[in-house]
């Protein structure tokens, strides 16, 4: 059947309208609650982010802090490994420089022409250097560790050691004959070495040349000595002959000058004779057979022979002898009496007119003293120490009489301490000396 | 003409003749010219008036300005422990000094106080251009710039660095001729006619969801988002509070500083924070006023040589084919933090962006002024940890 097409009636048309509305409407809320969803996930989305943001920032804090405290440390490595090398350097150069000195002072050592032994505390030998190898004839290795006990054993090495071990610390310059053509000259030093560890240093010192030379020169002396005497007998002798008229008158002129020479003569033989024992002394063949006396005796002998000279010169002389008697002395009778006389003719040479000399005699259990005692001009106190040298004369000595050998203490000490006496004085300038000795009792 | 020399000394024995060292080896690759002026840098490990002493005594007769540094810069070396001074002859530009004082009891009347004695040093004439040195530890770096602009005009070229103290934070100095100053501003117009290029970059990135700040007290930040502002490095940083108060936070913060969009920057300007308090409010280097949206801020170091490089072209290119005479290089302090071991890095990559042959000085700043991405004739702002560049030519 054909509809007829009729135009919507306005209510059809309002409903459509509101149909539409309604449609849209519905559109609308559906659409509205798609984007409050969308917008919900796309907060959800932004939290989402946003914690992995934070994450980010916390794990990138984490690093930059680790790594600025890497940093840190690395740059404290590297001081700490600058300053270490820098003290590495200081130790190698320390190191360095006292290998050089250890090595300058084994240089030293090694090539020193005096020998050297070190002993340590416990006396073992611990170093010695080439030219105590040379010395001893030994070698090191064989000398190494050894104490003392030990290398006395030794023959080479003995006299050394037990001079060593006797006298020990305070050795200074002691000679020693080692063999025929080996003096040596022996000196110990203590050393402190670490924590107060007592080492010894034995330095010996090669005087075998020196002692030769001495021995040349004694030896020349001697010679001369008496090559010279022999003419000065000769001397003697004629003037003696002239003096005593035997050859026909002399004047009076003549005598005086005859009389002089004379004079001159004897004190050359006097001063040949004095070298001459000086000579003996040295060679050590100075004493001879000695005897077992009473000291008095000779004294008496010896201040007879000068009562003479006492008138002569004007000085008193007084003899003071102890009252209880005196023990024997086992003595060279001759020598005793040129000691005695030695001191006797200091005593009036250096004493003026109206001065007077006392000689003394007394003696205890040990030993026998005299003593030689006068107002003269005494020793300067510059002058003391070398009263009993070899030649020497005081200043003012010379000036009282310029002849004289300076030999005469020299002679009466060696007489006196070879005979394990003991020699001294006492003196003041201007008031006079006093010169003692002793002398051992017998038995 | 135009001739710069560049000296570095690191006599910590004789802090007078660290002085005389640095101003000598400057003046002396000057090639017998008289300098006109002197900027000097020096670390804090220096007896800062021996310094001066000394310097003065290398050069009696020209002006010298600068302060002490939290690092000294040089085209040839960046160091922790010297002193260093770019001396400047030339008989085409003029140099005018001027200070101003008081700068926490007032930082905007500082600022203006300092434009005001340069042009009435040089006669009533505004400057050319304008380098500021202001105290780094006082007042509000904004506010100063603020002052300045006041006096030489919203555009006005305006370009400088805060002083520093070594990391310390404690307080910082400004040398103006022979005097040495806290909490001060020194000012330094040039006049006359010479070319010159602005390089304003910092390469952090922003990181996390935009904040806004909803309470602020001038340099004190109070709230964000409603919550106490310290909330936000909490959040961030995963830590607690009170570590973050004793920290202090600038320690652990300055290479996550916090950034706010300005108009004509495609970076964000970057505010740092300074120091927390029990209450949750944030002191920040300079104001961030109530309602500014910001975002936390991440560097990267690779980035940050990246910006350094363009600021150094950016700088040449604005000369439009002057030769560079020389450079003057503020470079923030968190800069120096992020970098490291690598910091001489990107000093090297502006020297040499330049020419490695341009006499260049500089110093770590604790923050920089100049107008936003270097570009002339806009607005100069306070910045922080961006590489600041002034390269002078002719």
């Amino acid at each position: 059947m054909n509809k007829v097409q009729r135009t919507a009636s306005p209510l059809a048309k309002r409903n459509a309208g509101v149909k539409e509305i309604k449609r849209l409407r519905n559109t609308l809320r559906v659409r509205d609650l798609e984007l409050a969803e969308l917008k919900k996930k796309h907060a959800i989305d932004l939290q989402e982010l946003d914690k992995v943001a934070k994450m980010l920032v916390q794990r990138d804090l984490e690093r930059s802090q680790i790594t600025e405290k890497r940093e840190d440390e690395l740059k404290q490595l590297k001081e700490s490994r600058a300053a270490l090398l820098n003290i590495l350097e200081d130790a190698q150069a320390a190191r360095k420089f006292v290998q050089e000195e250890k090595e300058k002072i084994s240089a030293i050592i090694a090539n020193l022409s005096d020998g050297l032994l070190l002993f340590d505390a416990q006396d073992r030998l611990s170093m010695v250097n080439p030219q105590t190898e040379k010395i001893f004839a030994v070698k090191e290795q064989d000398l190494i560790g050894k104490t003392i006990p030990q290398l006395a054993a030794f023959p080479a090495t003995r006299p050394v050691v037990i001079l060593v071990k006797n006298e020990g610390e305070k050795i200074f310059r002691k000679e020693i004959k080692l063999r025929e053509k080996m003096t040596l000259e022996v000196t110990t030093v203590p050393l402190t070495i670490g924590k107060n560890q007592l080492w010894t240093l034995v330095v010996l010192h090669d005087v075998t040349r020196e002692k030769l030379i001495e021995e040349m020169k004694t030896e020349f002396v001697s010679l001369s000595a008496h090559q010279l005497r022999t003419p000065l007998s000769a001397i003697k002798w004629t003037l003696r002959l002239l003096l005593d008229g035997e050859l026909g008158n002399i004047t009076q002129e003549q005598r005086g000058f005859l009389e002089k020479t004379y004079q001159s003569n004897e004190r050359m033989i006097a001063l040949i004779n004095d070298l001459l024992n000086v000579t003996r002394i040295e060679e050590g063949r100075y004493l001879s057979r000695r005897v077992l006396i009473e000291l008095e005796q000779i004294l008496q002998i010896v201040v007879n022979s000068y009562k003479e000279e006492s008138k002569r010169t004007n000085i008193g002389f007084k003899l003071e002898v102890s009252k209880e008697p005196l023990p024997k002395v086992l003595v060279d009778l001759e020598k005793i009496q040129v000691a005695m006389q030695n001191l006797l003719d200091n005593a009036f040479r250096y004493t003026r007119a109206g001065g007077q000399v006392t000689v003394s005699l007394k003696s205890d259990k040990k030993e026998v003293e005299l003593s030689v005692k006068d107002s003269g001009v005494g020793i300067p106190k510059d002058q003391q120490e070398k009263v009993f040298s070899k030649f020497f004369r005081a200043a003012n000595a010379v000036r009282i009489e310029a002849e004289g050998s300076g030999l005469g203490l020299f002679i009466a000490k060696n007489i006196v301490e070879s005979h394990g006496g003991r020699i001294w004085f006492e003196s003041e300038e201007g008031k006079g000396s006093t010169f003692y000795f002793t002398l051992p009792v017998a038995g | 003409m135009t001739k710069a020399g560049v000296g570095l000394s690191q006599n910590l024995d004789d802090h007078r003749k660290a002085g005389f060292e640095a101003a000598s080896q400057a003046v002396e690759k000057l090639g017998g010219l008289a300098p006109s002026i002197l900027f000097c840098f020096s670390s804090i490990k220096y007896n800062q008036e021996e310094v001066l002493r000394g310097i003065r005594e290398a050069a009696p007769a020209a002006s010298i300005v600068g302060g002490s540094a939290a690092g000294e810069i040089t085209s040839w070396s960046t160091v922790f422990d010297g002193v260093n001074v770019l001396a400047i002859s030339s008989n085409s530009i003029r140099f005018v000094t001027g200070v101003g004082k008081g700068v926490s009891k007032d930082s905007f009347k500082a600022g203006t106080a300092a434009a005001k004695d340069v042009v009435s040093n040089s006669g009533g004439k505004k400057p050319n251009l304008f380098i500021m040195l202001p105290d780094g530890m006082t007042g509000n770096g904004a506010a100063i710039v603020d002052g300045i602009k006041s006096v030489l005009g919203e555009n006005a070229p305006i370009i400088g660095g805060s002083l520093g103290d070594d990391y310390f934070f404690k307080k910082t100095f400004e040398y103006h001729q022979d005097q040495v100053l806290t909490d001060s501003v020194v000012g330094v117009g040039l006049y006359g006619s010479f070319e010159y290029g602005f390089g304003i970059k910092h390469g952090w990135e922003p990181v996390g969801l935009p904040l806004k700040v909803t309470k602020a007290d001038g340099v004190k930040l109070q709230e964000v988002d409603g919550k106490p502002a310290l909330k936000v490095y909490e959040d961030y940083f995963g830590k607690e509070a009170a570590e973050l108060v004793r920290e202090p936070l600038a320690r652990m913060a300055y290479t996550y500083p916090l950034g706010l969009a300005v108009e004509g920057s495609d970076e964000l300007l970057i505010r740092d924070p300074v120091i927390a308090n029990e209450k949750g409010e944030i002191t920040m280097a300079s104001a961030i006023p109530e309602g500014t949206t910001i975002r936390l801020m991440i560097g990267d170091r690779d980035k940050a040589i990246v910006a350094a490089k363009k600021a150094a072209q950016v700088a040449r290119e604005q000369l439009e084919g002057a030769e560079p005479k020389f450079i003057l290089m503020f470079n923030c302090m968190a800069r120096n933090r992020l970098l490291g071991v690598r910091c001489h890095e990107e000093n090297e990559t502006v020297s040499q962006a330049i020419g490695s042959g341009v006499p260049m000085s500089g110093f770590y700043t604790y923050g920089e002024q100049g107008p936003l991405l270097g570009k002339k004739g806009t607005p100069a702002y306070f910045h922080n940890e961006t590489m600041t560049l002034l390269v002078v030519g002719e």
